[in-house]
């Protein structure tokens, strides 16, 4: 084993190497190795210069990233409820909680009933991964949105939308045959469109 | 094993003779291990094959993800496309004619998704036009769950209702998930209706109400036409009762619900007002301005 890489592992297989020791080591330490792994995928994802290898990398699927991002946008919405909305605190968190997961299973079934080949956890942890934009712009919307007008709260919710959908739109695209393509694309458009709504509007 | 008598006498060391030895053994091991599962998939393969489906098989198989791959095979955007822009034109019957009328999900599934949306959206943004500036708005998030239920609700329960109908009054050639799909793209003339709605004025709402409840029942009722004529002639108007006013109900649970609020009096300085009031002020200034 390489232990050279062991603070900044160059690909997944040798953060892989490294599993082997986990029951010896302290908590935080396992809790900062799986934090490492969901900040590493997140880059993966996000930044679309990272992707050489054609999404080969979210082969290693993990569902921790997109529910921690699933949790923050929920709470981070949900935190400011009472005061904007006419629904209870509760009520908003199990509706985002809910329109996620839902939401991510079903865009998933239908690029694999339009042909796509693909597993159905890589799916939808690449969903949750492209949840991050959004949860970015919810929080900056909670915390200065009272003070800005309209407009120009605008413009972070169209940034990261735009975000979002790029980063999965590539992967979703490249699933199905290209007469199919709209058909695929644009469900996971809908999806961060409702998610960016919800953060504009809370 | 006859051929491990001659690797013994030529290997060099008593360590190689058994590694070579093992290998092999494992080797042998791994062929039979294969061989049998290959023999037993065989086997069960020809056993399902004249097997016929179980109770439990039937029963489950909507659950599975194969059930409803017939559904989606062959579809392509432009097919898609065709029956979407067919559905605003409802005086042409040409819709069973797309794809000689081979009856898809995804259009089910997408419309009343963004029928949620859209009737959440511009209900809630009709609501805080209409309320007056000085009141808070409070965004009514419960649109979301009531709108997913009553829409996904109708996409299953009102094609059923009009499927057995037809069947009783002896319709043929109808399946279910044909009339479960053209249903739903009859209410994609919703989705535009609903960002009329968004402005908060109540005979603007009703008039687009009234034209998407008209598209809608003439769009089923045309592509119905020459069923109805051929199979049930006499009794086709309670059919087109039936859909004329299933539709009246929708659009009648829409306005009650989503775009109540609406300002009656255009003096109440609603939000909505103000925005206007804006742009006259503006043009009143201009003119104003330019007198002197």
């Amino acid at each position: 084993m390489d232990y050279s890489n062991q603070k900044h592992p160059q690909n997944y297989s040798q953060m892989e190497d490294l599993k082997t020791l986990d029951l010896e080591e302290s908590v935080s330490e396992t809790i900062m190795r799986d934090l490492r792994m969901i900040a590493y995928k997140l880059k993966y994802v996000l930044i679309p210069k990272e992707q050489e290898d054609n999404g080969k990398e979210l082969r290693n699927w993990d569902l921790w990233g997109p529910l921690i991002f699933c949790l923050t946008l929920a709470m981070t919405l949900s935190f400011k409820a009472d005061s904007t909305t006419s629904s209870s605190k509760s009520d908003v968190f199990a509706i985002i909680f809910v329109l996620i997961w839902v939401g991510a299973f079903v865009v998933t079934l239908n690029a694999q009933l339009l042909g796509g080949k693909v597993s159905f956890f890589q799916s939808v942890c690449l969903l949750g991964y492209c949840v991050f934009p959004i949860n970015i712009e919810a929080i900056i919307i909670a915390f200065v949105g009272s003070y800005l007008p309209f407009v120009v709260k605008l413009i972070p919710v169209i940034i990261c939308f735009a975000w979002s959908a790029y980063s999965s739109v590539g992967f979703m695209a490249s699933l199905v045959p290209p007469h199919k393509k709209k058909l695929a694309v644009y469900p996971v458009f809908l999806f961060y469109l409702f998610l960016s709504w919800f953060s504009l509007i809370v | 094993m006859s051929s491990n008598g001659s690797a013994l006498k030529g290997s060099a060391t008593p360590d190689l003779a058994k590694q070579v030895l093992v290998q092999k053994l494992a080797q042998q091991i791994v062929n039979q291990i294969v061989s049998d599962d290959v023999i037993d998939d065989k086997i069960e393969e020809e056993e399902n094959q004249n097997k016929e489906p179980t109770c439990c098989q039937m029963f489950c198989a909507p659950f599975t993800l194969k059930y409803y791959q017939p559904f989606f095979n062959d579809l392509t955007t432009k097919v898609i496309a065709q029956k979407l822009w067919a559905s605003f034109f409802p005086f042409k019957a040409t819709f069973f004619e797309i794809q000689d009328g081979k009856a898809d999900l995804y259009g089910p599934i997408w419309v009343y998704a963004t029928l949620v949306f859209a009737v959440a959206a511009a209900g809630n943004i009709s609501g805080y036009l209409a309320t007056p500036s000085n009141i808070a708005f409070h965004y009514n998030f419960d649109f979301i769950p009531t709108a997913s239920s009553l829409l996904f609700g109708i996409a299953f329960l009102v094609p059923f209702a009009i499927y057995m109908v037809m069947k009783m009054l002896g319709g043929r050639h109808l399946h279910l998930t044909s009339v479960i799909c053209i249903y739903a793209y009859a209410q994609t003339c919703i989705i535009p209706v609903c960002v009329v709605c968004s402005i908060p004025n109540p005979q603007l709402q009703w008039g687009a109400l009234i034209y998407a409840m008209i598209n809608s029942s003439l769009f089923l009722i045309v592509n119905y036409w020459g069923e109805l004529e051929k199979n049930i002639q006499a009794k086709k108007h309670i059919v087109i009762w039936l859909i004329a006013g299933c539709q009246v109900v929708l659009l009648l649970l829409f306005k009650m619900y989503f775009f109540l609020y609406v300002y009656t009096n255009p003096y109440t300085g609603s939000r909505f007002d103000q925005l206007t009031k804006i742009v006259h002020t503006d043009h009143f200034f201009l003119h104003h301005h330019q007198q002197h």
